[in-house]
């Protein structure tokens, strides 16, 4: 299970859809709040997250999930309208966040997305086998 | 009153208010190239809404352009000063634009020379040279399709390098590019832009230029008219 965080529901709705036809099952969460939640409830694969978000922003949602044990390993893919260079983190804080890449949503298609997606969610498979 | 209630309370600039409309406009747009996008893979059709995704990421670019334009002339941001091979910039820019040049009826060709790197701001190269090729890809005339649209690279007679766009078509002059300057400068006085989309291009390459210290000009090469980023050239880099 992959759980998609963005606030625009329609568009991860729209992803959510992109990843199924690849074949991997998705769940939506509009809010940092329903995330928390849904990362408890579905203990997904890998995270695709927008980090623009109302109230909780995406990296205030990262560093409350790092601090759960249980949680340190699941991967995050960073699928926003902020980019990289805007966000500024180094590469160690992007390693401690397990931050696996950041794609700028304006730049970055729907095929970069979901081949990445599908490597790490096959090396996760391969791992646990 | 704080200081922060006085920023709250204060009225936005009409700068400001089009640096909003910008961001906020980059949301729907990027949910419509996407949705382009996803319709085109279900269909399993490599046409399907290619023309739609392709409108909608161009429109995207150029907010981006915007965005980086108005930004680094306020000092929000800091575009780093680094070593830049032009050929490099160019061969990105041109696969940028493939998909809008294909759509729009254009082929795009590179020609690049050695010793093309200088010291200059990466980002802000591609921005501009992405502006000035959507500007030329634009001007295309319809029909007696494909244009041939040329990425080069070339040197001026003072030696220093410059990147240029040219078509066979292209009719522009030097006072095109101070029109451009002028329209830059309106739009800080919440003129409307509409009606107005290839000028734009031309005023934010044109803005972004001078904030990196290049100058845009309209250049002949081979016979063919084409609008220049002129660069100093690095002579440390040149050896490399």
């Amino acid at each position: 299970m992959i759980l998609v965080i963005d606030p625009a529901a329609d568009f991860g709705e729209l992803v959510a859809q992109a990843l199924q036809q690849i074949s991997l099952q998705a769940v939506v969460a509009t809010t940092a709040q329903e995330a928390i939640l849904a990362v408890d409830s579905t203990k997904p694969e890998l995270i695709i997250l927008e980090l623009a978000m109302a109230e909780h922003n995406g990296l205030e949602f990262l560093y409350e999930l790092r601090s759960h044990a249980d949680l340190l390993y699941i991967p995050v893919i960073i699928y926003s309208h902020i980019a990289a260079e805007e966000l500024g983190l180094s590469k160690s804080q992007q390693y401690r966040l397990g931050i696996a890449a950041h794609f700028y949503k304006p730049r970055t298609n729907l095929k970069t997305l979901l081949d990445f997606a599908h490597e790490l969610t096959n090396t996760k498979a391969h791992a646990a086998a | 009153m704080s200081d922060r209630q006085a920023n709250r309370d204060a009225p936005a600039s009409p700068d400001q208010i089009l640096r909003g409309l910008a961001w906020e406009l980059k949301g729907p747009l990027t949910y419509i190239a996407r949705l382009a996008e996803l319709q085109r893979m279900a269909a399993g059709s490599e046409e399907s809404g290619k023309s739609i995704e392709s409108v909608a990421q161009e429109a995207l670019t150029l907010l981006d352009s915007y965005l980086l334009a108005a930004q680094t002339e306020y000092g929000q941001v800091q575009l780093p000063l680094e070593g830049v091979g032009i050929g490099a910039v160019l061969y990105d820019v041109s696969q940028a634009l493939q998909p809008f040049a294909q759509v729009s009826g254009c082929e795009v060709k590179l020609h690049i020379n050695r010793d093309t790197a200088v010291m200059s701001h990466a980002k802000g190269l591609r921005t501009i040279l992405t502006c000035i090729a959507q500007f030329v890809i634009d001007q295309a005339p319809a029909g007696d399709a494909p244009h041939v649209v040329q990425l080069k690279t070339y040197r001026r007679r003072s030696g220093e390098l410059g990147a240029g766009i040219f078509a066979d078509y292209l009719n522009c002059t030097q006072s095109d590019i101070k029109r451009a300057r002028r329209l830059y400068g309106r739009a800080h006085m919440a003129v409307s832009l509409r009606g107005s989309s290839p000028g734009v291009r031309l005023a934010i390459a044109e803005n972004l230029a001078s904030s990196i210290g290049a100058e845009l000009a309209i250049i002949r090469s081979g016979g063919q008219r084409g609008i220049g980023l002129n660069l100093v050239t690095s002579r440390q880099l040149s050896l490399v």
